[in-house]
């Protein structure tokens, strides 16, 4: 009795995912192809040019850097006196090229250097993950933006409401591939990506003859790199909800243009309010369920781990209530106000 | 022969246009109807709104269910067929039959297939490179292989040419009516499917203006050719409709016994076109 529901659910989702087989499967996969040819090359490179090996391990650390995470390192520095001493300070990451990189100590043994230096590479890998989800984000906006209308366009709503499935099955599946059937291709692929610039980056110490086990796989701790991947869109999800759903809405009620319709009221309506209130109510209840790399904003894509702490629960739960009336408006639509 | 489509006093209105008005409805199963009317009769909405397509007002019952809650279900025992063009482009034939097989639990895919090994439909083409032709026969493969009670066509040989038009209107006899289903459809080729009907509908500015099994439409209409002083004859007698033929006239009379109109001239049984035209056409010139 439950095959037949969840062979219809399959084939809705098979069905999206081959109407929109290059964004939602290629894209991703061509995507993780470049990062993958790009690292290949500079292991490839590394062995004829010796100074693009140290270049590369720097990056690492920069990249690291540019997560804001704090290291410690070692600075020398001259006194009052003109004597030259070594001592020891804590500094951000970000002031550690100041005096040469690595300074004239760095060259001397790089590998130990860098495992003492290297906290971990989790956040390196972090830039592949979120590169991948904002293509993610600009996919799926596409992706709801046109299912409900191109159908309505071309006229092939006909046929698809000739067929037994229900336009609150249609719509909510439609939901689905948006907030987690497409997240799920991208964050496999980005973690298998992952996978796969580890092995490469094993690969190109080792030709450094230096200890790939010690400097790469011991400064990468692959569970949380997963929990904090795999929860962080899951709190994401939760947050975008409704605008995915306002997306999906000015899908179903377009007669020209998805995205005006969707931006428009939505832009106006923040104008109205400042001009006339003064106040930024809808612009901040807006930006807290929309997804930014900004880090004023509070939907950020989460990728240290879940910070449900810093989410505020009724925000969450009323997004999700608007969600759902926005969804019913959409199903409504679907069925009684679908010709162009 | 059972009720299948009870309608009565259904009306949906597009603003200040009245699409269906009114309209009360009886189908029985193993029928054969031929839905016509003009263009903006309100054909298409009458067909929507016992598809569950469109919503309208008053009661509603096809298979023991009401289209505009329960569309889902219901079309799990009727099928549709809006025109030539509804086949989603994008899709490849397999993965046509991919979705009905996973969505629809009365597919028959194997029957499909084995139509369609009969036609030039290849299973890897995508619909949008199909002829028009061979696109209405992917859509009559999909609807042949479900074993519904109803089969509801909107237009379906809408700009075909003759040879597919002949083509589909002999397979959906032969291969899909079994007697037991049931068949409405909406045409402007009232020539090509007269033959075809057991029941006739006809509509005009959205009232149901004529529903007659083809038997009694024989029994009740009669056309008589008038020629020479014949003609002022028949003019004195009421009438549907007229129409020139060589050297007269040929008039329609409804109700009228035979008897009476005998010695007027030859009688026949009016051409459902010739019916059509004169039954709107009479509508029209009473305005």
């Amino acid at each position: 009795m439950t095959e037949a529901p969840s062979k219809k659910l399959f084939t809705l989702v098979q069905r999206e995912l081959q109407e929109y087989k290059t964004s939602l499967c290629w894209t991703p996969v061509v995507i993780a192809g470049l990062l993958t040819l790009v690292m290949l090359g500079s292991v490839l490179s590394a062995n004829r040019i010796s100074v693009m090996g140290d270049s590369v391990l720097q990056l690492i650390v920069q990249e690291q850097s540019a997560s804001g995470m704090n290291i410690k390192i070692h600075i020398d520095s001259d006194d009052e006196t003109g004597d030259t001493l070594e001592y020891t300070v804590e500094e951000e990451i970000g002031d550690f090229g100041r005096d040469g990189a690595l300074g004239p100590r760095g060259s001397l043994d790089l590998a130990d250097e860098l495992d003492e230096k290297l906290e971990s590479l989790n956040p390196l890998l972090n830039v592949v993950h979120i590169l991948l989800l904002l293509v993610l984000v600009f996919v799926t906006s596409n992706y709801l933006l046109g299912t409900l209308y191109n159908d309505r366009k071309d006229r092939s709503i006909l046929f698809w409401r000739s067929m037994p499935v229900s336009e609150w099955e249609e719509v909510l599946s439609k939901f689905a591939v948006a907030l987690l059937v497409a997240p799920t291709i991208y964050i496999a692929v980005s973690v298998l990506t992952q996978f796969v610039l580890v092995l490469l980056a094993m690969l190109l110490v080792w030709r450094m003859d230096m200890d790939p086990y010690q400097l790469v796989l011991g400064n990468i701790d692959f569970g949380r790199l997963l929990f904090d991947q795999v929860g962080g869109w899951i709190l994401t999800a939760l947050l975008i909800a409704p605008a995915c759903a306002w997306l999906l809405l000015a899908s179903a009620a377009a007669r020209r243009s998805p995205f005006m319709l969707a931006a428009g009221p939505v832009i106006g309506l923040i104008a109205i309010e400042q001009i006339f209130l003064g106040s930024g109510y809808i612009a901040g209840a807006i930006s807290r369920h929309v997804p930014s790399l900004s880090e004023t904003s509070p939907v950020g894509f989460y990728v240290n781990g879940p910070a449900w702490s810093a989410v505020s629960g009724i925000s969450i739960a009323a997004g999700l209530i608007f969600s759902a009336a926005l969804l019913w408006l959409t199903v409504l639509l679907r069925k009684y106000r679908w010709e162009i | 022969m059972s009720e299948i489509v009870r309608a009565a006093g259904l009306s949906r209105n597009f603003g200040e246009i009245q699409a269906i008005d009114g309209v009360d409805l009886s189908v029985t199963s193993g029928s054969i109807i031929g839905l016509i009317g003009p263009n903006g009769a309100g054909k298409t909405t009458l067909l929507r709104a016992l598809l569950g397509l469109t919503d309208c007002s008053g009661d509603i019952d096809v298979l023991g269910l009401d289209p505009r809650r329960q569309r889902a279900s219901l079309m799990e025992q009727v099928c549709f067929i809006a025109d030539t063009a509804v086949l989603p482009g994008w899709m490849r034939v397999d993965q046509l039959l991919d979705y009905v097989t996973g969505t629809h639990p009365g597919f028959q895919r194997p029957q499909a297939e084995d139509f369609l090994r009969t036609t030039d439909v290849g299973m890897n083409r995508r619909v949008r490179d199909l002829s028009k032709g061979m696109t209405v026969q992917l859509h009559l493969a999909l609807v042949m292989a479900i074993d519904a009670r109803l089969l509801i066509l909107d237009e379906p040989t809408l700009g075909l040419d003759i040879l597919f038009r002949k083509r589909f209107f002999e397979q959906l006899l032969n291969d899909y009516f079994d007697g037991e289903r049931t068949i409405i459809i909406s045409t402007h080729q009232v020539e090509e499917v007269q033959n075809i009907l057991t029941e006739v509908l006809f509509m005009d500015r959205g009232k149901m203006i004529l529903q007659k099994t083809i038997p009694a439409l024989a029994q009740e209409f009669v056309e008589v050719h008038a020629v020479g002083e014949a003609e002022s004859r028949a003019e004195a007698i009421p009438y549907v409709g007229k129409r020139s033929i060589l050297g007269g006239k040929a008039y329609i009379f409804e109700g009228i016994d035979r008897e009476v109109l005998a010695p007027l001239g030859e009688l026949h049984t009016p051409s459902i076109a010739d019916l059509f035209v004169a039954k709107v056409g009479g509508e029209h010139n009473h305005d």
